[in-house]
């Protein structure tokens, strides 16, 4: 008997949640419109079509995922329009969790989605709907309720290539452990910001070499530049002194300072690992290290004949990165 | 013999309040304090300062870079006053002399330096304490995640 009533109720478990996945809202993604390109500090618009192909479920979650550096939490506004109804979307705090597994969505789309082809320095900020809206009886695949999210955001003040993102979900079931209720998308073309001094952090590219020690700094910080010769093998291996050719990039121009003396030797703090700390307010004699937008950096032995670049054959680009 | 009849007729109780009233009057008579006994004190760091050791995040920086150039001179006037500030290539809040205060000057929590060029407030790590021969501040410099402590001792 009591065999049985476990059944019973092993089985009203199984037939919930198999009725909760076939009623929860599904989303289709069908075309992203974005620009190719932008100038920095632009306000740029974004368009993103969808269907929803389930009847339950009723408030939109959408997620954008950005590049840190342009702070999208302060400088975005989303809203919708579609065939049963147009609304606005709030930012959710980082905090919020979602009904299904309790958890912060934007954490929860970080772990499980990740950056797409960006290999970091990117975040997922995720807006809700500001007011419910139900799909009529009978939408399904073949009757979706179709609709456009509008996204408006401010890019950074640096030039840069990104890969941008976008999520579909919905608050009133969760974001399922499948992912059988929500979707992503990132779009292919990676959008370049240009219009800024330096070259572009291209966050579509393969990682770059991490040369500061600081999780985050302005280059008001003073600032640690380690140089391991033995990464990527460079030509610097064995080298008995090693001196930093740098190049702090401002709006009016670059200040290089590309020399072999006691300012710019490296001391040695390991077998072919270098370090050199400064304070790039004084070491390139300005005023506000804040107007430095990037530093271009090579490595060089005594000679200066040895040059050491990334392994693409460029400078070293540093970055601020204080977010 | 009359006083010692007296005597056995005093309970104890009695003789203790007696004795606890005249130490009380002697008291009250004796008690005094002396003028400005109370008065708190500005907390004196006048004088000239050389950073000993400088704390980022926690790690000590002090053997990454050259901060023997800084040279801080605090001088008082029945409070604090004005402020001279040598640097060399070293980072500190604020480049240029001028005037400094205390949030408090008796519990300070924060100096404030004023000059010609801006005002930059730095937390007192420790509360400062007159006559002591060091102190410290904290500050950050670029970004607010990095906090710089920098332990002053007295030239």
């Amino acid at each position: 008997m009591q065999n049985l009533l476990d059944f019973r109720v092993y089985k009203s478990f199984l037939l919930l949640i198999c009725l909760i996945y076939i009623l929860a809202g599904c989303f289709e993604i069908v075309m992203v419109n974005q620009p190719a390109s932008a100038t920095v500090g632009e306000e740029i618009t974004i368009t993103v079509d969808a269907k929803v192909t389930g009847k339950e479920g009723s408030t939109l979650i959408f997620g954008f995922c950005a590049p840190r550096a342009w702070k999208a939490r302060e400088n975005t506004r989303v809203s919708f329009v579609s065939s049963i109804g147009n609304g606005t979307m709030s930012l959710i705090e980082p905090t919020e969790v979602d009904a299904d597994n309790k958890l912060p969505w934007a954490e929860q789309i970080t772990d499980r989605v990740g950056f797409g082809g960006n290999y970091g320095e990117m975040e997922w900020i995720v807006f809700k709907a500001d007011m419910d809206l139900i799909p009529p009886d009978g939408t399904d695949e073949d009757n979706p309720v179709a609709g456009t999210i509008t996204v408006k955001t401010k890019v950074g003040p640096s030039n840069m290539i990104t890969q941008l993102g976008y999520f579909l979900g919905e608050a009133l079931w969760g974001y399922f452990d499948d992912g059988s209720n929500s979707t992503y998308f990132f779009e292919q073309t990676c959008l370049e910001v240009s219009g800024a001094a330096g070259q572009a952090q291209d966050l579509c590219g393969p990682a770059p070499r991490r040369l500061v020690g600081l999780e985050t700094y302005t280059f008001n910080d003073l600032i640690t530049i380690t140089f391991d010769a033995m990464e990527d093998n460079t030509s610097l291996i064995g080298a008995n002194s090693v001196f930093l050719c740098s190049t702090a990039i401002q709006d009016a121009g670059g200040i290089e300072i590309c020399e072999q003396t006691s300012r710019t030797e490296m001391k040695r703090i390991g077998p072919d690992l270098w370090q050199l700390t400064m304070w790039p307010p004084s070491f390139y004699n300005i005023d506000d290290g804040n107007s430095i937008n990037e530093l271009l950096i090579n490595f060089r032995d005594a000679s200066g004949q040895v040059v050491v670049k990334n392994v693409s054959g460029n400078d070293f680009q540093v970055l601020p990165k204080c977010f | 013999m009359l006083l010692k009849s007296f005597l056995q007729k005093i309970s104890d109780r009695s003789l203790f309040f007696f004795i606890f009233l005249f130490l009380l009057l002697s008291c009250e008579d004796d008690i005094s304090i002396p003028d400005g006994a109370l008065q708190e004190q500005i907390v004196d760091l006048q004088g000239s300062w050389k950073v000993q050791q400088v704390i980022l995040n926690g790690q000590d920086v002090t053997p990454l870079f050259d901060f023997g150039d800084i040279k801080l001179t605090l001088q008082m006037d029945q409070g604090p006053s004005d402020f001279q500030i040598e640097t060399g290539d070293a980072p500190f809040p604020i480049l240029t002399s001028g005037t400094w205060k205390y949030d408090d000057p008796v519990y300070p929590q924060s100096i404030s330096f004023l000059s010609a060029q801006n005002e930059r407030s730095v937390l007192l790590a420790e509360a400062p304490i007159s006559g002591n021969t060091t102190f410290k501040i904290s500050f950050s410099l670029g970004c607010e995640d990095n906090t710089y402590t920098y332990i002053f001792e007295k030239e």
